[in-house]
């Protein structure tokens, strides 16, 4: 009985995550203005980003061996794996931080769920949206431009290393919710976190080999945005599985972290 | 370990490493910096606990006595470090996600409402969370709105209500995948009087309409007074008392207070051992032992002696009883 509640959670997250995500429209439709000043904003921003990249790299070297088409498409994908895992999780670190900081993290434990998938699917945050759907159009254009060489396998890959850019993302939240947990003022981590994953906002190739062993290994940040965009370019290579799986061990050593720190937690006074 | 109890305790205890510093300012700091001193805390020593089905118990103590850490047990958010606990036939802790899906709980100092929407909502929430049925969810619902008089007060954003409406609807959010066990801390704190009335009604009916038990933390005496036929108080991690509120008055009762009021203004000097007499001469007060088994002759010389226009006996106040309980030695 009991694994076959393990089996239907997943199932019951992705529900959870979309009922979660619907309370948060309607608690943001309260405050008509500011809603509708971040969307727009947020898409503004969106917008203008590829236009920046543009000029950035049309008076610029740009990334060696990587011509204009591909460095679009790599900005592009870019977009879309950071708008996905901000309309995914972009809340999750201020939950966490407003749960620790007011000692609510126990109602987390009243809940008939796991602490970690109920932090988790709380994590929507729709100004991501105007990025998705910038990057979305952006990589459309340049599949249309220069195609996609791999065909559909590279589709595929292009999905696996978006899933698995996606199980990093939650990783690095997980890793946030842990030390968040048991320090309570984790300080500047969110901003460390974010400068260590920018390494993956660029091709590989710019990288010392060290580096690159290291992101496609131990700290899978290949995974960001490199292998999602390399393998709608040509056929990928095993490298880049070990960034897939250097991902899955990254992700469940945060969740036995955590799982760990749960067994020490010790509440608020009062 | 086998009960017929609700929740029933043997020799729990918890404890806790925290972090200690001998001494104050910058010095003190940075050697607790590089050199963290820690010492453990007993905040809850061999608790015995019984909870028998449909009984509303109040569980009181003086701040730091380790009634939040005990309740936090119980509520399967902390694992006790000793002792046998079996609440709803389960150990909380261990089948945590099994055993909140039968308890409530209310924090009177935190919500679980959502702010900016009406509690309506907070309550689709919890339907899905609990996986409540469509049935059990409008039944219990419309026994609410009913009994409670909620239907305006759901419908507005929680961030509108009176602290009244509001504990009302956490209340109602505690309650509606019908729970078997309800834990409610300090659910009256910083109401007016009807509004606190208007809470311990709900808490009463709901405990006699679904035998629903409670156990209520409270400052505020006149919540046990009113729901609770038994009290546990712990003090420093342990329990003092666990007994019926009439034993509390029996063992800790001390005096008992009896007024007079006369016929007509009397000589102050002829009313003999009188506690205080009114300036007027109009009453006086005595105070006589709590364990008499029978007042009457006193009352009978009273009128003997003095023009007796009426008699009162009070009881010795609750929170006199509380304060003694309190400050009693171990």
């Amino acid at each position: 009985m009991k694994k076959l509640h393990n089996l239907s959670l997943p199932a019951e997250a992705v529900s959870l995550f979309f009922f979660n995500s619907k309370m948060l429209l309607m608690r943001m439709m309260q405050y008509r203005f500011n809603f509708i000043m971040g969307l727009l904003v947020a898409f503004g921003f969106s917008a203008l980003g590829p236009l920046a990249q543009f000029m950035l790299y049309s008076n610029s070297n740009g990334y060696p061996g990587w011509n204009w088409d591909q460095i679009l498409l790599f900005q592009a994908v870019l977009l879309l794996v950071n708008g996905l895992t901000d309309i995914l999780f972009g809340s999750v670190r201020g939950t966490i931080d407003t749960l620790m900081e007011r000692g609510e993290f126990d109602r987390m434990l009243l809940r008939p769920y796991p602490p970690l998938m109920m932090l988790l699917t709380s994590g929507f945050k729709p100004y991501g949206l105007g990025t998705v759907v910038v990057g979305t159009a952006g990589m459309l254009w340049s599949v249309i431009r220069i195609g996609v060489p791999a065909g559909l396998t590279g589709f595929v890959f292009f999905f696996i290393f978006l899933l698995a850019r996606i199980l990093l993302q939650a990783g690095v939240h997980i890793l946030y919710c842990f030390f968040t947990v048991r320090w309570i003022y984790p300080m500047r981590l969110g901003e460390i976190t974010d400068k260590i994953l920018a390494y993956g906002n660029y091709p590989m190739e710019i990288y010392p080999i060290v580096l690159r062993t290291l992101f496609t290994t131990a700290l899978p940040f290949a995974i960001a945005c490199y292998w999602p965009a390399k393998a709608l370019l040509g056929p990928v290579s095993w490298t880049a599985f070990t960034a897939l799986g250097g991902t899955i061990l990254f992700v469940l050593v945060t969740v036995l972290l955590w799982k760990h720190q749960l067994k020490s937690y010790v509440s608020g006074g009062g | 370990m086998n009960t017929n109890y609700v929740v029933e305790t043997k020799g729990l205890g918890k404890s806790f490493k925290v972090a200690s510093r001998s001494g104050a300012g910058f010095g003190a700091a940075l050697k607790a910096f590089f050199k963290p001193e820690y010492k453990t805390v007993e905040a809850v020593v061999n608790v015995n606990f019984k909870l028998p089905e449909g009984e509303i118990r109040a569980l009181i103590g003086p701040n730091g006595a380790g009634k939040s850490t005990l309740i936090k047990i119980l509520c399967g958010v902390l694992h006790p470090t000793s002792g046998e606990l079996n609440c709803l036939g389960v150990e909380p802790w261990k089948e945590r996600l099994d055993y909140v899906r039968k308890i409530g709980a209310v924090f009177g100092q935190k919500t679980q409402l959502m702010w900016d929407l009406p509690a309506s909502d907070s309550f689709l929430l919890n339907k899905k969370i609990y996986k409540i049925s469509e049935d059990t969810y409008k039944r219990s619902l419309e026994y609410f709105k009913d009994k409670f008089a909620l239907s305006d007060v759901l419908e507005r954003p929680v961030r509108s209500l009176s602290l009244g409406e509001r504990m009302k609807c956490e209340l109602v959010a505690a309650l509606l995948h019908e729970p078997a066990l309800v834990f409610l801390d300090e659910p009256t704190i910083g109401m007016d009087i009807l509004a606190k009335e208007t809470v311990r009604r709900f808490v009463h009916d709901v405990n006699k309409d679904k035998k629903v038990s409670f156990i209520l933390t409270t400052h505020d005496l006149g919540d046990v007074e009113n729901l609770c036929k038994r009290i546990t108080v712990i003090n420093s991690g342990n329990i003092v008392f666990d007994k019926n509120m009439d034993d509390l008055r029996f063992a800790y009762g001390g005096s008992k207070l009896l007024s007079v009021r006369f016929t007509q203004p009397m000589d102050v000097k002829k009313i003999k051992d009188a506690l205080e007499v009114s300036e007027d001469g109009m009453s006086a007060v005595w105070e006589l032992p709590g364990h008499m088994d029978s007042y009457g002759s006193v009352i009978a010389k009273l009128t003997n002696e003095y023009p007796v226009a009426d008699i009162t006996i009070k009881n010795p106040e609750i929170e006199t009883i509380i304060h003694d309980l309190y400050t009693a030695k171990k």
